[in-house]
């Protein structure tokens, strides 16, 4: 009975949370593939709203991402800021897992889908089916996710007019086939202790995933394609573990990169230290395209 | 016989290898100045002033410093009754066996006076480039990567206004000595002048695609701040990038805080 009773609880909550309209696997067909992906669509959405994509890590799924607790967050934002939320699904990589093509060892011969081709074609979609704004398209994930954040910034930084990464990484690979040619508005929120995407980098690939660049080495190739000259540390009002923003300014873009250090911080969204699906959706409202 | 004359002879040795070896640790040098060399010359249209020791070898490397302000005859005299910092930072070059050419930062602004600086010293085995509280050493490494083998800058930052229309073109190995509480070229960067220190060292380490870095602490020296190396490699060009965060508010040299010649000439000597 108490259980029944929870869940009761739990649908009304999630209901009042989020009032908007749930459009389940949608798919689209890019490079011979069907694609599957998730919406949801504020009540009362204008023309011309911003479109937001979320992308999942490896091994996850976008179903997952559209009903976890976690980031539930974004659907009461986007409701507050009349944002349509896009949840795409990776497709099967050669381990036979959910995988975005960033060029992990194992994907970089034997998988030939363009995830950043395949994301960009579903913002154009979804700009013709729901008159979404064709500016205003913004980009966060996490872990693999967040690695499809780094190259979309590498190869398609005009696409977005943010993007934001959890626990991401900058492969070697990326680094060595790609140039950041434009400046783009970038975070990245990343754990000092995450284990799985570690903070000093892998350069001789000892944990599997390909060479990686250690993370402020990363996010410093950002700030300095962008040309940033200023930095701003402020440490946030401690809640769990201590959150340090490191705001790169002052590039002759505008174009910012906000680096949040989440000390001692594990491989996840960081939500148990602070708001971070609120600043992450800030921070593309402070990059909105008039 | 010969066994007490070997063991003297091996004493000796040793006692004066121990001093010397002392002597490059701490940065400290009992100096006869009258076994340095000043001289003032004009190169290029600007003054200079050529530091060396009286004996060096004909193709001993040269070290161009771009200091921020040059009143040479009185900051750079030879007067042990007034070792000003510059003092000490010139007569390193008896340690190190370099020759010394300071120029004022106005002329280190000019890329092509810091080139007829170079060309002036042909017998030179190689060149380095230093720029103390300016940040000449991050101009000249975009404009002019290929001329010196390594690049210094001590107490400054990349200055903002070339940096708007400059960009880095081409690796380089760059060495930074920083203060984070210096108050005049701050760490986090001065509107309209300098950039933040980390920025002006990202910068150069994202051009030289350095894929690794590890960050050591300096032994203290009692009552200083502690020094920090943060040295960042790896990578398809060869080209590294030291930073040295100095917890104090020192604008000058840091050699209260650590041995920076030594460690300065250390590295370039490796490039």
């Amino acid at each position: 009975m108490k259980k029944i009773i929870a869940l009761f609880v739990t649908l009304v909550l999630c209901y009042t949370a989020s009032a908007g309209t749930n459009k389940m696997n949608q798919t689209i067909e890019d490079q011979g593939l069907t694609r599957r992906y998730h919406l949801y669509i504020p009540n009362d959405l204008p023309d011309g709203a911003p479109l937001v994509f979320i992308l999942h890590g490896y091994g996850g799924s976008a179903e997952s991402y559209f009903n976890s607790g976690t980031i539930a967050n974004f659907k009461t934002l986007a409701d507050e800021n009349k944002m349509l939320l896009c949840y795409p699904q990776a497709s099967v990589d050669p381990k036979s897992k959910n995988g975005w093509n960033v060029y992990y060892p194992w994907q970089i011969n034997a998988m030939k889908v363009d995830d950043c081709e395949f994301i960009c074609n579903l913002a154009k979609h979804l700009q013709t089916t729901y008159k979404v704004s064709d500016k205003n398209v913004f980009l966060t994930g996490m872990s693999n996710g967040g690695e499809m954040c780094y190259l979309l910034a590498y190869r398609k930084p005009n696409e977005f007019a943010a993007i934001a990464s959890m626990a991401g990484l900058t492969l070697i690979e990326m680094a060595d086939r790609h140039n950041y040619e434009s400046p783009v508005a970038f975070m990245e929120v990343h754990g000092t202790g995450d284990m799985t995407s570690r903070w000093e980098g892998d350069a001789t690939n000892q944990y599997g995933w390909g060479a990686y660049l250690p993370v402020p080495v990363a996010v410093g190739a950002v700030a300095a394609a962008n040309k940033c000259v200023y930095e701003q540390t402020t440490e946030l009002p401690q809640v769990k573990n201590r959150v340090i923003l490191h705001r790169y300014y002052g590039a002759p873009s505008g174009k910012e990169v906000h680096f949040y250090e989440v000390r001692n911080g594990g491989h996840n969204w960081a939500t148990d230290s602070f708001d971070s699906c609120n600043v992450i959706i800030e921070f593309f409202k402070k990059n909105m395209v008039k | 016989m010969k066994k007490i004359l070997y063991i003297i002879a091996l004493s000796l040795f040793c006692s004066v290898a121990c001093e010397q070896n002392k002597t490059n640790d701490d940065d400290t040098v009992d100096v006869n100045t009258s076994s340095l060399t000043y001289v003032a010359e004009n190169i290029a249209g600007h003054e200079v002033v050529i530091v060396k020791p009286n004996d060096i070898e004909f193709t001993a490397p040269l070290v161009v410093v771009v200091a921020d302000d040059l009143e040479l005859k009185t900051r750079m005299s030879p007067t042990p009754e007034v070792p000003d910092v510059n003092f000490k930072a010139a007569e390193h070059c008896l340690i190190g066996r370099y020759t010394l050419c300071i120029v004022g930062a106005e002329a280190g602004e000019d890329v092509s006076f810091l080139a007829a600086v170079k060309e002036a010293f042909p017998t030179a085995s190689k060149a380095y480039l230093l720029s103390y509280r300016n940040g000449y050493a991050y101009t000249a490494a975009m404009q002019m990567p290929d001329t010196f083998a390594a690049y210094a800058c001590v107490s400054g930052a990349i200055d903002v206004e070339p940096y708007k229309t400059l960009s880095f073109t081409k690796p380089v190995s760059f060495v930074h000595v920083h203060a984070v509480n210096n108050p005049e070229c701050k760490w986090e960067g001065v509107e309209g002048k300098s950039a933040s220190v980390s920025l002006s060292v990202g910068a150069v380490v994202a051009i030289n695609e350095n894929i690794t870095y590890k960050t050591s602490t300096l032994m203290p020296r009692e009552g200083k701040g502690q020094v920090s190396c943060t040295h960042y490699t790896g990578g398809k060009s060869g080209c590294d990038v030291k930073l040295y965060t100095v917890e104090s508010a020192n604008s000058g040299w840091c050699d209260e805080e650590f041995e920076v010649y030594n460690q300065i000439w250390n590295f370039f000597k490796a490039h």
